[in-house]
């Protein structure tokens, strides 16, 4: 599964760090969902689309 | 998750760890004492050892976690009861390889007893085995996940 977490956390200025401390989880995490090794649950999914203000469906995208 | 929900998540995380540390501390110095008074005092004496420097590494991976998260690995996360949703994946991941392995080494060792190997040697390595295969595993899936 894709995601727009990298441009999204850059567009806003955020450090993986950063984004992980706002959202609960750690920075790996964060790097791993960026890199697309590891594909959120769906509570964590709605919790980064709630932080950046846009639906689910914005931000993950399923490889065709 | 609610603020609320995440602190009673936090204090049931926190009471788990203590609750397993006690059991580990608990469970190595009666084995130890098992062990010491059916006359194997170096046997036990490693028992003790082996065990508190677990609980010691315990402790100091939930002093790193606290101190400084940023910086806190995988293992010391999970260590320190404070893993997220990835670090809990990795552990699964970790012991059902252990689990498996398990089986596949306690079918083969039952094998082994057949072929004269010395059941006592059996049983003393199985613990390094899947000790060994733990830290591979959890190599292997913390980079790949």
């Amino acid at each position: 599964m894709r995601n727009e977490i990298r441009r999204l956390r850059e567009m806003h200025d955020l450090t993986q760090a950063a984004l992980g401390a706002k959202i609960g989880v750690s920075r790996q995490t964060i790097n791993s969902l960026e890199t697309g090794k590891y594909d959120p649950s769906l509570p964590l999914a709605f919790t980064i689309a709630r932080h950046f203000g846009l639906s689910i469906e914005e931000i993950f995208h399923v490889d065709e | 998750m609610l603020t609320s929900d995440r602190s009673v998540a936090t204090d049931k995380t926190t009471t788990a760890w203590f609750a397993g540390v006690a059991v580990g501390l608990v469970g190595t110095l009666g084995l130890a004492l098992a062990v010491g008074s059916a006359g194997h005092p170096d046997t036990a004496a490693g028992i003790v050892t082996g065990g508190m420097l677990v609980l010691v590494l315990a402790a100091a991976a939930r002093w790193r976690s606290a101190s400084a998260p940023d910086r806190a690995g995988t293992a010391a996360r999970i260590a320190a009861g404070r893993p997220d949703e990835r670090d809990v994946r990795v552990h699964q991941a970790t012991l059902s390889v252990v689990g498996a392995v398990a089986i596949v080494l306690s079918g083969l060792s039952s094998a082994a007893t057949f072929v004269d190997v010395d059941a006592a040697v059996i049983v003393r390595t199985m613990p390094f085995l899947l000790v060994l295969t733990m830290v591979c595993a959890f190599v292997v899936v913390n980079r790949r996940t």
